[in-house]
């Protein structure tokens, strides 16, 4: 899927798409979405994003692929849960968006704002894979690897300041979890046809 | 003595390092005792939801299904330090109790590592076991240091209380408020209590982060609060290390310690600073300790 960029939307409607979301577990919850704006006004991150969760709603159900799966709403979305608590429809609207950053992982979309917390993403659950818990120095470093190396020239001070108070562990530890959380998550892909 | 499963979490052996010892060191002087998991691994947290959520709860009830292994009767009772941990456990528990769909593919998962999770456990925050568990006498009894001196502001953050939690509002929690007068502290007025931390932001959004941060340290600051007390090594990790950029989006100084609330029971408790590691935070906490100590 090409990068969408500079708010320029190609995609024209199609009922495919709604039909899609509809047919994934939870996703239902868009038919009974009665666009009251409550989700957009107790967001914390609204005021940065392309188009509101109330908007994103709405263009799911007017079948805008592109706009909802290459929007970098879902990718703002930091699971405060303050809309899932406060919709009057009870719609589980931080599940609900957690499930569209899979699909646009699935199909491959990006853009500035969503590729870092794909990459965060994607390190941190592979970084449990391998270790069994996680480690945030190591998860750091190969964060800033993947994206930019030299911002994490901003965190030098504050590194420095963990390692002097022995609040920075330096090697990764492997739990003895790690060979169980691996053979999990590989279950996991093999049921994946059945999955919820 | 009351026994709980414990999770401590994966952020205890790093940056949460002043939450564990402030822990160890108040636990059993309130008749809690945790015994921990046997070979817990990490909760998935929010980053492992975005990226498979039912890979995410199966790795999760690895714990679940091992505290249920280890309890004398089946049944377990689970307590978390981290919100973000409390959360995606919680968040598994009654989500499998509700879509019986969910706790098979979770269970099949489990299979594979020789596991099963039989849908017994319970899941606490340990701010709401300090608060709701240990009675109001075993606590007031063992104060013996007067914090009277000292105003506080009570920050929840958001997954303690959302989505779901059994012991407080989801919006407009006050118990922490009163656990802290309760304490002998002054407590601010602190509406924005259980607005987002930013989270995972910081990494990924450092800009957005440092005006959400900063309206946390604001209100503190606005109401000469003399600390910011967490419940979470998130938000604490968030609120203690980029005062200096959220300073810079808000054009003021902030220089606010922020606490763990296990630090602020300790000194109640008349423990030593030192041992509650509050010499080990980014905003030094001295001027406030020397108004108590």
């Amino acid at each position: 899927m090409a990068e969408v960029s500079k708010g320029i939307w190609r995609d024209t409607p199609d009922l495919g798409f709604l039909k899609e979301i509809c047919d994934m577990p939870g996703g239902e919850a868009v038919a009974a979405c009665i666009q009251c704006g409550t989700c957009s006004g107790t967001c914390p991150t609204a005021r940065d994003m392309d188009f509101t969760p109330r908007e994103i709603m709405a263009l799911i159900r007017a079948g805008y692929r592109d706009r909802v799966l290459g929007s970098n709403m879902i990718w703002m979305c930091a699971s405060c849960y303050a809309c899932y608590v406060k919709c009057p429809k009870e719609i589980k609207l931080t599940d609900f968006f957690y499930k569209l950053k899979q699909l646009a992982m699935r199909y491959g979309y990006a853009n500035p704002a969503s590729k870092r917390a794909q990459v965060l993403s994607k390190k941190f659950a592979g970084n449990i894979r391998s270790l069994g818990r996680s480690n945030e120095m190591w998860l750091l470093l190969k964060y800033f690897l993947s994206t930019n190396i030299f911002s994490a020239l901003k965190y030098t001070g504050m590194g420095l300041s963990l390692l002097r108070t022995g609040r920075l562990e330096l090697f990764p530890r492997k739990s003895k979890s790690a060979s169980d959380v691996r053979k999990i998550a590989d279950g996991c892909r093999e049921g994946a046809a059945m999955r919820p | 003595m009351t026994k709980y499963a414990y999770y401590p979490g994966c952020s205890m052996d790093a940056t949460g390092k002043p939450y564990g010892t402030s822990v160890a060191a108040t636990a059993p002087a309130l008749g809690v005792e945790l015994q921990e998991i046997a070979d817990w691994n990490c909760c998935g947290a929010t980053a492992y939801m975005s990226y498979d959520h039912v890979e995410a709860f199966s790795v999760a009830s690895r714990n679940l299904a091992i505290a249920e292994r280890a309890s004398e009767n089946g049944s377990a009772r689970i307590a978390a330090p981290c919100s973000a941990c409390f959360a995606v456990l919680n968040n598994a528990v009654h989500y499998m109790a509700e879509d019986p769909k969910l706790m098979a593919c979770v269970n099949d998962a489990l299979a594979a590592a020789g596991y099963n999770y039989e849908g017994r456990a319970e899941v606490r925050h340990l701010l709401d076991i300090y608060i709701n568990d240990v009675p109001e006498e075993t606590l007031t009894s063992k104060i013996v240091r007067d914090l009277g001196m000292i105003k506080l502001a009570p920050y929840y953050g958001c997954q303690i209380v959302r989505p779901r939690n059994d012991f407080d509002d989801p919006d407009q929690p006050a118990k922490f408020d009163d656990y802290l007068k309760l304490l002998g502290a002054q407590v601010a007025y602190y509406p924005v209590k259980t607005k987002c931390c930013a989270g995972t932001f910081i990494t990924t959004q450092p800009e957005i982060a440092a005006r959400m941060i900063g309206l946390l340290l604001k209100a503190a600051k606005d109401q000469d609060a003399d600390a910011i007390v967490t419940c979470c090594p998130l938000c604490q990790f968030n609120l203690d290390n980029f005062q200096k950029e959220a300073g810079d989006y808000y054009n003021e100084e902030f220089n606010i310690p922020v606490l763990y609330f296990t630090q602020v029971v300790g000194l109640a408790l008349g423990i030593a600073p030192g041992e509650l590691d509050l010499d080990k935070h980014r905003v030094s906490a001295d001027a406030m300790l020397a108004k108590v100590i």
